[in-house]
């Protein structure tokens, strides 16, 4: 185990991977379990990490069958892909984020967009992904993904006109 | 142009609540490092040369700055959570660097305080409530029939204050969870008092004899608490509201525990 490129590995996703789990889990307590308990499961598989294959989407991917099975043993049915969709904000988090009166209104506006749209502002100024990092999690062409957010964020700041 | 700049402000303020702390980003490296098999220590012998300088500064320093700190302070770190261990261990090193008995009646409180702040946090989680309360109970043994450093008037005194806020903390839990808590606070309860029971002709003087037995006055008075907070709630809410239904129960059940614990100091 090459403990200097797990580090490295770490301090690369350990904040995307925390907004990832915090988005949907909304609890800042229990975000904190799943992200320790995520990373310790990289780190036992970590020897089967390449990088040439993949940056971000094998860490995603750990992230994203931890949270169904955590949902799953509260009584929850939902497939591991559906994690990715899922356009919730945790209760908790919108009442700590709520103290703003803007941001309550960027969220409520935010869940009148469609589904694709809401993926990907969450994705690029949530969790703070670049384009490439969409682009392989998505699977999508970076140069589409561009052009689709934009579009996304012109809908956004229309729906949103006079509301802030 | 200024709904552009207010929805930057509104993204900006919402990254904000997503922000992992840094102090959580250390201790779970900590915990991640100690998984590898590669975790920082010093000897025994090093840590106690130098424990003058302030001991658990000195853990925190060694563990890698906030890390353990954050551990070994944050209540959210309970018998689930995979920090769990590296606060147990400071708190270990803390007791193994108390020479005085001062230092290792602090330590104890120290102890006992995390052991009931955690059961504070676990309410509902019936199982590891359970477990925790039985850490606490535990913690409340230690701290009374130890046996040891009874002879300094100032650490009884220490050790009472430290029982008298832990029994205080038990009694809040029942109030504000009266359901999930008020059975097992119960239980801790008796079971301490009846600890402290078996360890009353073992006193070996008459100062460590007052003090068993004023512990365990505070058991009673505890006790009586307990059940008085019980009533309250069964008067607060509408007749046969089934949330409550089985306090009745409970508060019998109680009052029997509470009788045969009097019995017994009668005896």
């Amino acid at each position: 185990m090459d403990s200097k490129a797990f580090q490295q590995f770490y301090e690369k996703h350990f904040a995307q991977i925390y907004r990832f789990v915090q988005l949907r889990i909304g609890n800042k307590v229990v975000a904190e379990d799943l992200v320790s308990e995520i990373f310790i499961k990289a780190l036992r598989a970590f020897p089967s990490y390449d990088e040439n294959i993949s940056t971000s989407s094998w860490i995603f991917t750990i992230a994203r069958n931890h949270l169904a099975n955590h949902y799953r043993s509260g009584g929850r049915e939902i497939a591991d892909e559906d994690i990715e969709d899922m356009p919730i904000f945790g209760e908790d988090f919108i009442e700590r984020a709520a103290v703003h009166q803007d941001v309550t209104v960027l969220l409520k506006t935010l869940s009148v967009l469609s589904e694709d749209k809401q993926q990907l502002i969450r994705m690029k100024y949530l969790e703070e992904l670049s384009y490439e990092e969409m682009a392989e999690r998505l699977q999508k062409e970076k140069g589409a993904l561009k052009v689709a957010t934009f579009r996304a964020m012109k809908d956004l700041r229309r729906a949103l006109e006079g509301h802030l | 142009m200024i709904t552009r700049l207010k929805t930057k402000i509104a993204f900006l303020r919402t990254q904000r609540h997503l922000k992992p702390t840094s102090d959580f980003q250390r201790a779970l490296w900590l915990r991640l490092e100690q998984e590898m098999g590669g975790v920082r220590t010093l000897s025994f012998w090093q840590l106690h040369r130098v424990a003058s300088a302030g001991i658990l500064s000195l853990v925190f320093c060694v563990a890698g700055g906030g890390t353990a700190a954050y551990a070994y302070t944050n209540p959210s770190v309970t018998p689930n959570n995979p920090l769990y261990g590296v606060r147990l261990s400071v708190e270990q090193v803390e007791s193994s660097l108390a020479v005085t008995s001062a230092a290792k009646a602090k330590a104890q409180q120290h102890r006992l305080q995390h052991r009931v702040t955690e059961a504070e946090q676990v309410v509902g989680d019936e199982k590891t409530f359970n477990k925790a309360l039985a850490a606490v109970e535990n913690e409340l043994s230690e701290n009374n029939i130890g046996g040891k450093d009874t002879d300094s008037e100032s650490v009884l005194k220490f050790a009472e204050k430290v029982d008298d806020q832990a029994l205080q903390k038990l009694q809040n839990l029942v109030g504000k969870h009266p359901e999930a808590a008020a059975a097992v606070v119960n239980k801790v309860i008796v079971d301490n008092a009846h600890r402290l029971e078996s360890a009353l002709p073992k006193a070996q003087n008459e100062k460590e004899k007052q003090f068993l037995q004023g512990r365990l006055d505070q058991r009673t008075k505890a006790l009586d608490s307990v059940i008085q907070k019980i009533s309250d709630q069964q008067k607060t809410v509408v007749s046969g509201t089934p949330k409550y239904e089985h306090l009745d129960q409970v508060r019998i059940h109680l009052e029997d525990e509470r009788d045969q614990t009097l019995q017994a100091k009668i005896e």
